[in-house]
């Protein structure tokens, strides 16, 4: 691809003459032969001078990469980044390798070359002469946002957007702005309804009401959006983002419940409306004290919001001192803010809390009502009573138009009716396609002044997405080789962030919002696309590195073990142990990858040629994977990995897969150990042999007759 | 629109400070972060990871790596050891005085090599302390509370051990002034001291722990030990509700506990084969799929509908849980090995001199009030009881008004 970069490399000195040691001078050895005198020794470089020595060499000989070899109690790594920095590098370019052995005793001094150092250094220059400075470009990206929804959280985001300068298009479902949504209570309403007047008058607030978005091609900070308005007339909109911020439908929760069909049962929607209309509940009921029901939680789990309502709502059934109102339910849901207080206020006003956790429910009609019968678990029997009205809470329940407008944005619904994935790494806006943010009642359960914060953290994602129309990049990561291409579109699909996209039928990736996980080109059935910087050269040569000459692998009884690690989780777990002053097995040696998604099949099997003895690939857990989906599909391919191991009549269990989590500092050795101990008692791998005849192929260019002959 | 020449103030090192100080220098605001600890992170850094085979959504995990970015942000000062003693506003900037506990542990000169912890007498009661994020540096700080040096003047093992000379115990405490344009609190919570419910034998029976002890077992040695005998506990029972939802007192449900209390019953059930009880109100609802997760949960914990009135030491070493699941029936005192007490988010004690230092108002329960004066705002649960995720939405509102704030106040 392009040069090499000019790695320089820094070995620390240590604190006491460590550097007169032989393992010492073995490491200079090895970083001479491979840096090419670009070597340089400093006493002691965990100290501000060491920090300042390594930016002004840097810069005095114009190297590209970086590699520090001290101890792995670096006192301070913002030190070495701040100097680099101070001197207009890119902190980025320096790697700093702990080669130092935390010495067994006091007395012996206190810095010492650690057992595995050459190899790890031979490694590390192998991995920095392939880091290329990416070029930074400045792009122009649309600023304008599409903002979907007419409720209080999209006209908050509406305005947020507008003070910020953003132009704004807000697609609305209907016609009105802030329509009714009598869950949300009175507070809400006002200040949906006072919103949605001070959005009616901005500038920059493009309104289309009762419009549907018909498509959304392109990627964040360059979409392209299809409208239809309300009379008909197609849109084309350039957009840089989108806010999602409508909801669900919602339905009656009636599942399992065996409520009768009677115009008796209502939604709590229906009934808040009905209480906002009391003359219609008067001549309906003949003006008798009301007795009602409120079954929520039932069917399914409430949110703290339909909980909210429900209690309102009957507190002000209960104002009628000869009316009834009990609140029927599983699970009190008080986790909102004065609502514990609140349901122990509404209970000293007279509403009745039946609680329950079993399906003990029985409805009927009768002539006077609706009869509920249900088991008192706290008294142990049976009891009924006879209700004017039952209601019911709601749950959401994407219809076919919601199902459609999520597919046009490239999302879909999940198992709870909601838009958002169920992954750490989605919160707390963010949905599968960059750019695409999810806010109030399309994101999950929440209640307004949630909706606030939730808002509040999407404009701040759209600032840093689209900053002021002109974004400064890192151009040119992901690189697809045309020739190789064959347009089948896997790196589009596997894409956990929708950064790759078509362009002229062709894949093209999206700057904006890649994060370099290296799905894509991990999942190429065409080995077409490659990761500057991450390309595969590096990693068969770092494994290769790793595992030096074959004959250090297993020395002393040790197997060997070629450990990935995902730079997200089990990277920094493994650092944190480190600094807790935990070694890692002996025969382990370790390649860091940038997410277990971009751990290539070729990768581990490059390992098994190489000799290694086993593999164990650790990465985030699954829903935990910090590029959505990187550990699944890491996962898919170490189980197809080991089907192809036992096919090759090798034992599949050499190849181990766990997931960590970044403070899982102990979990992260505990695995590499058990690891080791599995594959120890495998044996040797049956492939060191072909690794050692390759090996001697290369340091003596026999003929492969005469290597055979050798070794027999 | 140069909010490239405004200073904010953060007052609070946890995910909240954090995840704030973060949104602010992505703007180009410089940050003054202020943590009274040794070490940034607060509460948020100790909890521990709760996955089975897959993640759980804990969010625990949410707060490492925008600690870490913290760390490295170079737009970012975090003044470690001080706490904001004064606050004046001044055409309409804030001047701040600050003091600040000595280093004694000189963070420029320690390299972290560990020779003061060999040579610490008193390392196991916490006088030299180490962060939990691998990304903190300096990696060392003396705790004089637990230093033998401050008791006798005379205990100077680890400074004659420092290679260094890092230690050095005359250094005086100092002041530092600041000048900034707006404040933002991110003073988090406290979490419920069992202690004031003396009949669940916090303190008293050696087995009975909080949520938030066995969080940081879990962290830092990954394992399961129960604290009398150091035994792997097999029968364990979580008690909800310990500080939440008081009819006299914390009248709130602290929103979190039904969450962490589940997946950490899963998880102990999971990794150590542990029998786990829950004695419950009402189990809240929370992220994403709730019937699911709910349902998982039944399946592999004894949930009891039932709030134990009574914990007590056995005589078999065990601890003894009194409930009555029924009206009439006779109360049953079940054993258990380790009883863990699911406490809620208090509001911080500190809240009322907070309060009175920026001129902010308290709630009926004693979080922090926004809104009250322009220029000070409200990151994280120093406001209200809120999980990992809500925090990091929460101060990303506090960065987004803050920056509005500046730049109404610019034009």
């Amino acid at each position: 691809m392009s040069q090499p970069a000019k790695v320089g490399v820094f070995l620390c000195q240590g604190g006491r003459q460590a550097a007169d040691s032989l393992e010492f001078k073995q490491l200079r050895w090895t970083a001479d032969a491979a840096a090419g005198g670009l070597v340089f020794e400093l006493p002691q470089t965990c100290q501000a001078e060491g920090a300042a020595a390594i930016a002004r060499l840097t810069q005095e000989h114009e190297l590209e990469a970086v590699v520090v070899g001290a101890c792995p109690l670096l006192k301070n790594p913002g030190q070495l980044s701040g100097a680099l920095r101070q001197a207009g590098l890119d902190p980025d370019m320096a790697l700093v390798l702990d080669l130092c052995q935390k010495p067994a005793s006091q007395a012996a001094g206190t810095c010492q070359v650690a057992p595995g150092a050459q190899a790890a250094l031979s490694q590390a220059l192998c991995s920095q002469v392939f880091r290329h400075p990416l070029a930074c470009e400045s792009r122009q990206v649309a600023t304008r946002v599409l903002v979907l929804g007419d409720g209080l959280a999209a006209l908050l985001a509406v305005r947020g957007l507008a003070q910020a300068g953003y132009p704004v298009s807000l697609l609305t479902p209907g016609k009105r702005l802030a329509p009714p949504v009598p869950l949300l209570g009175t507070e809400a309403a006002e200040m949906a309804a006072a919103l949605a007047s001070e959005v009616e008058g901005l500038a920059g607030v493009d309104l289309l009401r009762q419009a549907e978005l018909l498509s959304l091609s392109g990627g964040a900070g360059d979409f392209r959006a299809q409208v239809r308005d309300r009379g008909g007339e197609l849109h084309e909109l350039k957009l840089g983002a989108v806010i999602m911020a409508q909801g669900p439908p919602l339905a009656q929760n009636r599942a399992g419940l065996g409520l009768p069909e009677s115009e008796r049962v209502v939604s709590l929607s229906q009934f808040l409306t009905m209480l906002a209309a009391p003359e219609h509940l008067q001549k309906r009921f003949g003006g008798r004290p009301l007795r009602v029901g409120l079954l929520v939680g039932l069917a399914r789990q409430a949110d703290p919001l339909s909980m909210r309502a429900a209690c309102l709502a009957a507190q002000r059934v209960a104002v009628d001192p000869e009316a009834r109102a009990v609140l029927f339910t599983g699970n009190a849901k008080v986790a909102g803010s004065g609502l514990e207080a609140l349901t122990q206020q509404v209970r000293g006003q007279g509403v009745i809390m039946v609680k329950f956790s079993a399906g003990g429910l029985k409805a009927q009609e009768t002539e006077g009502g609706v009869e509920i019968t249900w088991d008192e678990e706290v008294l142990g029997s049976s009891l009924s009573q006879e209700f004017d009205l039952l209601v019911v809470d709601e749950t959401p329940a994407p219809d076919a138009a919601y199902w459609r407008l999520a597919r046009r944005l490239g999302l879909a619904p999940g198992r709870d009716g909601y838009l958002q994935p169920d992954q750490v790494a989605a919160l707390p806006v963010q949905s599968r396609r960059g750019g695409v943010l999810l806010v109030g009642p399309a994101r999950g359960q929440g209640e307004p002044e949630r909706w606030q914060d939730e808002v509040a953290e999407a404009l701040l994602e759209t600032r840093g997405l689209l900053q002021r129309g002109e974004v400064r990049l890192e151009a040119g990561r992901v690189q697809v080789d045309r020739k190789r291409c064959a347009i089948c579109l896997t790196c589009v699909r596997v894409c956990p962030r929708g950064a790759m996209g078509r362009l002229d039928r062709r894949p093209v990736y999206n700057p904006l919002v890649c994060t370099a996980c290296g799905t894509c080109a991990a999942e190429c059935p065409m080995e077409a696309i490659q990761l500057v910087g991450l390309e595969d050269e590096r990693f068969s040569a770092e494994i290769g590195a790793a595992a030096g000459r074959v004959g250090d692998l297993g020395q002393a009884g040790e197997r060997s073990l070629m450990v990935f690690l995902c730079a997200n989780s089990a990277a920094q777990a493994f650092r944190a142990a480190r600094l807790a002053g935990s070694e890692p097995p002996p025969g382990a040696r370790l390649v860091e990858v940038p997410c277990a998604g971009k751990l290539d099949p070729d990768m581990v099997l490059e390992a098994f040629r190489r000799g290694f003895d086993g593999v164990l690939v650790l990465s985030c857990f699954p829903d935990a994977c910090h590029s959505l989906t990187g550990s699944t599909w890491a996962g898919y391919r170490t189980g197809h990995l080991q089907n192809l191991l036992s096919e090759a009549g090798l034992e599949p269990e050499r190849l181990v897969s766990a997931g960590v989590a970044p403070s899982q500092a102990r979990e992260v050795m505990r695995l590499m150990a058990q690891a080791q101990e599995a594959v120890a008692a495998l044996g040797p791998s049956p492939l060191k042999v072909g690794a050692q005849v390759r090996e001697l192929l290369g340091r003596y260019t026999l003929e492969v007759d005469e290597t055979y002959a050798i070794i027999a | 629109m140069a909010l490239q020449d405004k200073q904010v103030l953060v007052i609070g090192g946890g995910i909240a400070g954090a995840s704030a100080a973060l949104d602010l220098a992505a703007q180009g605001v410089a940050v003054h972060l202020v943590e009274r600890d040794d070490f940034i992170g607060g509460r948020a850094a100790q909890l521990a990871c709760k996955a089975l085979d897959a993640c759980q959504k804990c969010n625990a995990c949410l707060s490492e790596p925008r600690l870490a970015a913290v760390l490295a942000e170079p737009l970012v000062t975090i003044h470690r050891r001080a706490i904001v003693q004064g606050i004046s506003r001044t055409n309409g900037d804030f001047e701040v005085l600050l003091s600040l506990r000595p280093a004694y542990l000189d963070p420029q000169r320690c390299t972290g090599c560990g020779l003061c912890l060999e040579a610490c007498p008193a390392l196991d009661e916490g006088a030299i302390r180490r962060p939990l994020l691998a990304a903190e540096a300096p990696r060392l700080a003396i705790a004089p509370a637990a230093c033998l040096y401050f008791k006798d003047r005379q205990s100077t093992l680890c400074r004659d051990a420092c290679p260094e000379e890092a230690i050095d115990f005359n250094r005086q405490p100092s002041q530092e002034r600041l000048k900034v344009q707006a404040v933002v609190l991110a003073t988090g919570y406290a979490p419920y001291d069992p202690r004031a419910k003396e009949r669940l034998g916090y303190g008293r029976v050696p087995d009975v722990i909080t949520a938030l002890e066995l969080e940081a077992m879990l962290r830092e040695q990954g394992g399961l030990q129960r604290p009398s005998d150091g035994a792997p506990p097999r029968k364990v029972a979580f008690i909800q509700c310990v500080g939440s939802r008081e009819v006299a007192g914390n009248n709130y449900c602290s929103r979190v506990c039904c969450g962490y209390a589940l997946r950490l019953g899963r998880a102990l059930k999971a990794r150590f084969g542990a029998e786990v009880s829950v004695f419950y109100m009402d189990l809240q609802s929370f992220g994403h799929a709730i019937d699911d997760f709910l349902q998982a949960a039944a399946g592999e914990l004894r949930l009891v509908r039932s709030m134990p009135y009574d914990i007590y030491a056995g005589r078999d070493g065990r601890v003894l849980v009194e409930y009555q699941t029924q009206a009439g029936q006779a109360p049953q005192a079940e054993p258990f090995d380790l009883v863990v007490l699911s406490v809620g988010l208090s509001p911080n004690p500190d809240n009322p001199a907070l309060a009175g230092l920026a001129g902010l108002g308290l709630d009926g329960h004693g979080f922090l009030r926004a809104g009250e004066n322009p220029g000070l705002f409200l990151a994280g649960a120093a406001a209200r009881p809120m999980d990992v995720a809500e925090v990091v939405a929460h101060a990303g509102r506090a960065a987004q008004e803050t920056i509005g704030y500046l730049e109404a106040k610019q034009s």
